[in-house]
């Protein structure tokens, strides 16, 4: 064979692994969503990246059931496989009701979840993917999904009770304020509604439109709404009108959920910060720099907030001042929201890692996969 | 090094496609075209000497296989000769490698950035913030719309479409690369091997990309054909010509009943 039909074949050679290697093979496959947790009556249910719902002994970790049981494979070109669940990925925490556990899955389908036996009663189909926790209030689940729509379904047997059309992907969790009636949806359009609770109707005169797309939750604070958005923007809008009262401005995307405690809004954004801003009138209080992003909801007890962040560390910061008071370090990035529930704060981490710590000393007291069972 | 290809080639091209989405109406597919072209168009002052040089060394074949031969026990000589050769014809052999490097980085960061850009799950989104950081302008714009006809540009084409696009236009500009006349078997053997493997292959994996990235691969490969032609019309050859390259057997059926035409009067 001549030297240019050898170059050749080597040259058609290596452009064929490129391209094996480019598709699914050759390397340890990324993660496909980030993990989320609930913490109720001892139990964590914990959704994480291998797109199942572990349930865990919230006092040791231990295992207690997974759902689904069996995992599948996903192939890639020539049998190359990630290890995927036969449901989907993930992307939103589990909420519990009564008997139930519900999850939202990236297959577009919500699971109802008998808590004990972990096997799923109902299940609901909606058009298109699930990025938002469901949210339980009373006897009914509320669950946005990207088809553009929020349904109220029956908690107990998933019979859909309304449905709200939104315009756009709805990534946040609706926000319920029983007490008031409403339920407040932001969308990835930019837009915020109140709707009716009863029925789903819409009760502002027209939607607040932000400059940004919204993919996380509203806080309440009293009468305003709170919320951030991706143009980096704060902002406070009057829950009974929808009239804007505040913004403040960060550097980067706000994706995280304000967590109010008092008369202070805690909140962090992509630009690595995490601000206090006073309730009334957005006023900083103080920040604190971190060395990634911060994505997920804060927690907070006792004085103290939690803060997980892009850069693998948990922050334990004075609520008044922002000071630091300890740190821990996980083993991947933490971009879900942490959950602090029978003094223990609870951690997942992008590699599927569930960390359970001391919230006062921020020492590990137990984490999972447990060395065992790996 | 991550931080510095980001900086210096992702985070341009996604300004720049968006830029265009922004200009062109939101119509990301037609954002991806323009931008396409326009990259191709600026790399062509790399591109265009080294297929020159490519197609001239294809022509020189019969005149290298007969050095090489004549030659093949004197490797000094051959090796003289050929340069020779080279010389009087104006190719450098390696005339083509340096342009092809230089551009790769270039069309990769392109693809990369189309990839980013097309961004629809959390995940993605989280990774293209990075670079929106502080531009309002640019965040207001995300997430895109991404619907082009029956295409969810950041979802393959449910209907295959563009897969079939992809390999048709693959196999076309292959051909047009392609020798007529190969006077070695074995390279006649080699050339029709991968001007059905590679366009299938390229097809094959078009069908599980996202079908912005197929749009791109289109627009490529017939900005590559015409680039090809307007070289092969410079060399004197015809659209004919061309054609009967692509197509031998139907010119000569063409040629034929054109001369029984001619005999019935």
């Amino acid at each position: 064979m001549t030297k240019i039909l050898k170059k050749k074949w080597g040259l058609l050679l290596t452009i064929v692994v490129a391209v094996l290697f480019m598709t699914s093979c050759g390397g340890a496959a990324p993660a496909a969503s980030w993990p989320g947790l609930t913490v109720a009556e001892g139990v964590v249910y914990a959704a994480l990246t291998d797109g199942r719902v572990h349930a865990l002994n919230a006092d040791t970790g231990s295992e207690k059931w997974v759902f689904p049981a069996e995992t599948g494979k996903s192939s890639g070109f020539l049998g190359c496989s990630s290890p995927s669940s036969t449901e989907g990925p993930i992307y939103a925490a589990p909420a519990v009701g009564d008997d139930l556990v519900y999850v939202g899955s990236y297959n577009s389908t919500l699971y109802a979840i008998n808590t004990v036996a972990g096997i799923a009663q109902w299940n609901f189909p909606t058009g298109d993917r699930i990025v938002a926790a469901p949210v339980v209030a009373g006897d009914t689940v509320y669950l946005a999904s990207s088809d553009q729509h929020v349904y109220a379904l029956d908690a107990a047997t998933g019979t859909e009770r309304w449905r709200f059309q939104a315009g756009h992907w709805v990534w946040a969790s609706p926000l319920v304020d029983q007490k008031s009636g409403a339920v407040y949806v932001a969308t990835m359009g930019r837009e915020v509604y109140r709707l009716r609770l009863s029925d789903g109707m819409p009760e502002w005169e027209e939607a607040f439109t932000a400059q940004g797309a919204i993919a996380a939750a509203p806080a309440l604070a009293g009468d305003l709404l709170i919320f951030g958005s991706f143009d980096g923007q704060v902002y406070a809008v009057d829950a009974g009108t929808g009239a804007e009262r505040w913004t403040f401005q960060t550097d980067g995307w706000v994706w995280s959920t304000p967590l109010v405690i008092d008369d202070t809004a805690y909140i962090g954004s992509q630009d690595h910060k995490v601000y206090a801003l006073n309730v009334e009138n957005g006023m900083k209080l103080w920040e604190f720099q971190t060395n990634g992003a911060v994505r997920d909801t804060l927690a907070y007890g006792d004085g103290t907030l939690y803060v997980g962040s892009e850069d693998k560390m948990v922050y334990a910061l004075d609520a008044q001042t922002g000071k630091p008071e300890w740190t821990f370090t996980a083993e991947e990035r933490i971009l879900s929201p942490l959950v602090l529930a029978e003094e223990t704060l609870y951690v997942v981490s992008m590699n599927g890692q569930v960390y359970a710590l001391n919230p006062v000393s921020g020492t590990q007291v137990w984490r999972y996969p447990l060395p065992e069972q790996k | 090094m991550g931080q510095l290809w980001n900086v210096v080639f992702i985070q341009p091209m996604i300004y720049a496609s968006l830029w265009l989405y922004q200009f062109l109406g939101h119509n990301f597919a037609l954002a991806i075209m323009v931008l396409t072209v326009a990259v191709r168009l600026l790399t062509l002052p790399l591109t265009l000497p080294a297929q020159k040089s490519a197609k001239k060394q294809q022509e020189l074949q019969p005149k290298i296989q007969a050095i090489q031969k004549k030659y093949a026990k004197d490797k000094e000589r051959q090796s003289q000769e050929l340069m020779a050769l080279y010389k009087e014809e104006g190719i450098n052999p390696m005339g083509g490698c340096l342009p092809m490097l230089i551009q790769l980085p270039v069309i990769m960061a392109f693809y990369q950035s189309i990839a980013k850009v097309l961004a629809d799950t959390p995940l993605a989104l989280f990774s293209l913030s990075s670079f929106l950081t502080g531009n309002a302008n640019m965040t207001s714009l995300i997430p895109l719309s991404s619907k082009f006809f029956w295409l969810n540009l950041a979802r393959p084409d449910p209907w295959y479409v563009l897969p079939v696009l992809v390999v048709f236009t693959s196999w076309f500009q292959q051909k047009m690369m392609t020798p007529s006349t190969p006077t070695d078997p074995q390279a006649a053997s080699m050339n029709q091997t991968m001007q059905i493997t590679m366009p299938l292959m390229f097809g094959f994996l078009t069908m599980q990309w996202p079908s912005g990235l197929a749009i791109y691969f289109v627009v490529t490969n017939i900005v590559g054909i015409i680039i090809q032609l307007v070289i092969d019309m410079q060399g004197g050859k015809s659209l004919r010509d061309v054609f009967q390259n692509i197509w031998p057997q139907a010119a000569t059926d063409t040629g034929t009943r054109g001369k029984r035409r001619k005999g019935k009067k």
